[in-house]
């Protein structure tokens, strides 16, 4: 175990069932490659950085950061399985290169530029995780950690973002001659704040502009901030900080990390650090930095990556599920979970009026809320780069499986005394929040697959032909289209009950048929000019 | 006799770095159990203190970070103890080249170290002379010295790097590589050396290749060969299969990963030679031959 240890950067292909390498020719340039390595000195814009970011996730788990967790699993053939104790717990053996989540997910966020917030108790490595994406980013390990902010009950807006220069104060006629000091922090590609529920409630609104509109403002003065990686640590997601945190700030936070438990069985690597004096940050492998450039190229690579129509159209079918409510609404557009929200009712008192649907099958009751257009776009982003990161050309369902629980972790509330959490079996998953959402996930690919919509989406033609543009069509075809989309609602109310996602299509189809109107009320306003 | 001290410059170094030298040091010690605190800072004394000492004081500090980082990886594999002339290089060439090692370090430091290893890890090649021929070439920058080092080392012994090497030839011209002369005979004709243009008797057998695998040779019973097409061939021993290269210069034998097939015989067979022949393969320029129970393969220029 001991050899393990501090490791070069792993050799590439770190995963070699996806790019075999090329056959092996004479080339007199390898009379320059041996037993030193060359490093990245060389075509820095053409390496290939997905290889480079798996390279960091290996030398970061086998080195940095003892996280022995596979708990992203990925199978490419069956898989074993083995079932311990009375409350069935199961262990499965992946047949594929898995992953561990704690130090995937601040990784891919790396890659993407977006807000990871980790959770966990003290001493879980949060911070140090932190710091090894702010040294992975080319700064020196003395500059990560100044930028680190410590979040504490006294901390001031002036302590987040600057100062005005006292002596343009005295001296300054108008405000705009008045200079601001800028934290060096707010100029960096990865930012680090600590316990970010220690900061007061003020000094939070001032934080959330820089996360969220990143740039930061002090008496009319504006700093413009980088697109950068955002890392805030907190001991315990629940509010048991000092202030709670405000709700705009926990909604732009983009995915949460779990640190998960030290194995004991690892204690000998510990013993080696003590003895030793060994900070892996201090030793991050010049080969695996990532250039301000390299960052650019890697987070367009990431965005350019396809999602087959088959994938994102599960993850519409998922999506569609929460937001509506039946009861919270007359006219259909406002028979939504944000509607009832609004009005401050409680959702039991509601629940009443709830049609006969199965309220066990139905997935939107398990949930207090429906998905927002920002988490939407955070799971495709991150599905994105976890598909890139394991070194495919197209998102795949499982990535999309995966990505889903540590997105929608904070953004998706379990309603807890819904009938599916009374179910045997299903009492577990009002703690464990990932395994729910995966299994929400699962039971809506059953359900999509019972419907049989991969096959047989009726909506699907006339997305299509609606995606053609309106552009050239006659008034004959546009009163076909129409017909079409009047006899589609006739058929659905007359025979199957409202859910989630037959809601969504029947919004869709409202949105088409009047589209398809004003065109045909243009059309004949022209043959009549 | 007084052991020398160490440069000022390096002395400097040293100390502003010594938080992150002393954790590298500590890291690459668990993966490299040959690395000894004693052996590394003689090595840091003999050999990268030279090289410190001439560096411009412009970029000292990232070409030190790779020299020490290359250090830890190259005495940690004893390179320098199984091939001393790898660390002469270190000691005359790099500082020598001292200059040009701001602008890319690792790779240039990398780059003349592999090959000098590379010389020394192939049968017959002169790493030594190919050493005192850099030393010899002009410092202008590292494009043109790394080209160079390619042609030089073709003509240390590796006949591999023919082509590769006459096409730099071709391209950097004879004032910088000191190759001059008509470049295409010595392309159509391996034998044909820089120094040697006339091609001589033929046939006549120049190289004997191989050996058995019990006094360190290649093989592990007497070799078969067939023919690989341009002046190249494939020799097998039972168990594995090599392709050998040869040219004016050298012989290189070279693993494959399977049995492969060979291609007709280009050239005349092995009877002017009056050898006792187990079996033989023929190109236009060179013809290989295997004896009667012998594990090597003798190569003629036809």
């Amino acid at each position: 175990m001991l050899k393990k240890l501090f490791r070069r950067p792993p050799e590439s292909p770190t995963n070699p069932m996806v790019k075999p390498p090329p056959p092996v020719e004479f080339d007199v340039a390898d009379l320059y490659r041996g037993p030193a390595e060359l490093g990245i000195e060389v075509a820095e814009d053409e390496e290939p950085l997905d290889e480079k970011l798996r390279q960091a996730y290996f030398w970061i788990v086998n080195n940095a950061v003892i996280s022995p967790h596979y708990d992203i699993e990925y199978h490419d053939g069956p898989a074993q399985s083995f079932v311990f104790g009375d409350t069935k717990s199961r262990l499965t053996l992946p047949s594929a290169q898995s992953y561990s989540s704690f130090v995937l997910l601040p990784l891919l966020n790396f890659a993407v530029r977006r807000r990871c917030l980790l959770v966990g108790g003290p001493g879980r490595g949060k911070t140090a995780s932190s710091i090894l994406m702010g040294v992975l980013a080319g700064y020196t390990l003395q500059e990560v950690r100044r930028a680190v902010q410590h979040g504490q009950p006294q901390m001031t807006i002036s302590d987040l973002l600057g100062n005005p220069l006292p002596a343009d104060l005295v001296q300054a006629q108008n405000i705009e001659d008045i200079r601001i000091s800028w934290r060096r922090w707010l100029g960096m590609r990865v930012k680090i704040i600590d316990e970010y529920n220690r900061i007061p409630t003020r000094t939070q609104s001032a934080l959330l502009t820089v996360l969220a509109d990143n740039y930061a403002e002090i008496l009319d003065h504006i700093y413009e901030c980088p697109p950068a990686a955002w890392y805030l640590t907190a001991n315990d997601d629940q509010g048991g900080g000092t202030y709670q945190v405000i709700e705009a700030l926990r909604d732009r936070i983009d995915v949460v990390v779990r640190a998960l438990h030290f194995n004991t069985r690892f204690f000998s690597e510990l013993l080696t650090r003590v003895e030793e004096g060994i900070r892996p940050e201090e030793v991050v492998p010049g080969e695996l930095i990532f250039t301000e450039a390299q960052s650019e190229r890697m987070y367009r690579e990431i965005a350019h990556l396809p999602v087959p129509f088959e994938v994102l159209r599960r993850f519409e079918f998922f999506a569609s599920q929460f937001e509506f409510f039946e009861a919270a609404g007359l006219q259909l557009e406002y028979k939504t979970k944000d509607n009832l929200k609004l009005s401050g009712l409680d959702p039991a008192q509601l629940a009443a009026l709830d049609s006969g649907r199965d309220r066990l099958k139905d997935l939107g009751v398990q949930t207090q809320n429906g998905l927002s257009v920002r988490a939407m776009m955070s799971v495709l982003i991150f599905s994105k780069a976890l598909a890139y990161m394991r070194g495919v050309d197209t998102v795949g369902l499982e990535d999309l499986r995966q990505i889903l629980p540590f997105v929608l972790h904070d953004k998706l509330s379990p309603a807890l005394d819904a009938p599916f959490f009374e179910a045997p079996g299903n009492g577990v998953l009002r703690v464990d929040r990932i395994s729910w959402i995966r299994t929400l996930f699962d039971l809506s690919c059953q359900e999509y697959d019972r419907l049989s919509l991969d096959k047989d989406d009726p909506l699907r033609k006339l997305s299509q032909d609606f995606a053609k543009g309106l552009e050239g069509l006659t008034e004959p075809e546009v009163k076909a289209r129409l017909v079409e989309i009047e006899r589609l609602l006739a058929t659905w109310s007359k025979s199957r009950k409202l859910f989630g996602h037959l809601y969504d299509d029947v919004l869709y189809l409202k949105y088409l048929h009047q589209r398809y109107t004003n065109y045909r009320a243009w059309l004949q306003w022209k043959k009549k000019a | 006799m007084e052991e020398k001290g160490l440069s000022p410059a390096f002395e400097a170094v040293l100390k502003d770095r010594r938080e992150r030298y002393n954790a590298a040091f500590a890291a690459a010690r668990h993966r490299r159990t040959a690395l000894k605190g004693p052996a590394f800072l003689e090595h840091l004394r003999l050999r990268v203190d030279p090289i410190v000492a001439a560096l411009p004081v412009e970029g000292r500090a990232p070409v030190c970070d790779a020299l020490y980082d290359l250090s830890l990886e190259l005495v940690g594999c004893d390179l320098f103890g199984r091939y001393p002339v790898t660390g002469e290089g270190w000691q005359r060439l790099l500082p020598r080249v001292a200059g040009l090692l701001p602008a890319a370090p690792r790779r240039l430091i990398a780059s003349l170290t592999n090959a000098l290893a590379n010389l020394c890890e192939q049968p017959g090649a002169r790493a030594s002379w190919w050493l005192e021929r850099m030393l010899e070439v002009p410092v202008s920058d590292a494009e043109t010295l790394l080209a160079v080092g390619q042609v030089l080392a073709w003509r240390a012994g590796l006949p591999h790097y023919r082509e590769g090497a006459l096409a730099i030839c071709a391209r950097l011209g004879p004032a910088a590589t000191g190759v001059e002369g008509d470049l295409e005979a010595l392309r159509a004709d391996p034998w044909l050396t820089v120094e040697e243009r006339a091609p001589g008797a033929r046939p006549r057998i120049i190289f004997r290749v191989g050996g058995f695998r019990g006094y360190g040779g290649p093989f592990a019973a007497p070799p078969e060969v067939r023919y690989a097409g341009h002046n190249r061939f494939y020799v097998g021993d039972g168990e594995s299969w090599w392709l050998l290269v040869a040219d004016g210069y050298g012989t290189s034998l070279h693993r494959l990963p399977e049995e492969p097939a060979g291609v007709p015989n280009e050239g005349p067979g092995p009877g002017a030679l009056g050898e006792p022949v187990r079996c033989w393969a023929s190109g236009s320029r060179t013809l290989a031959l295997a004896r009667p129970l012998s594990h090597y393969v003798l190569l003629a220029a036809v």
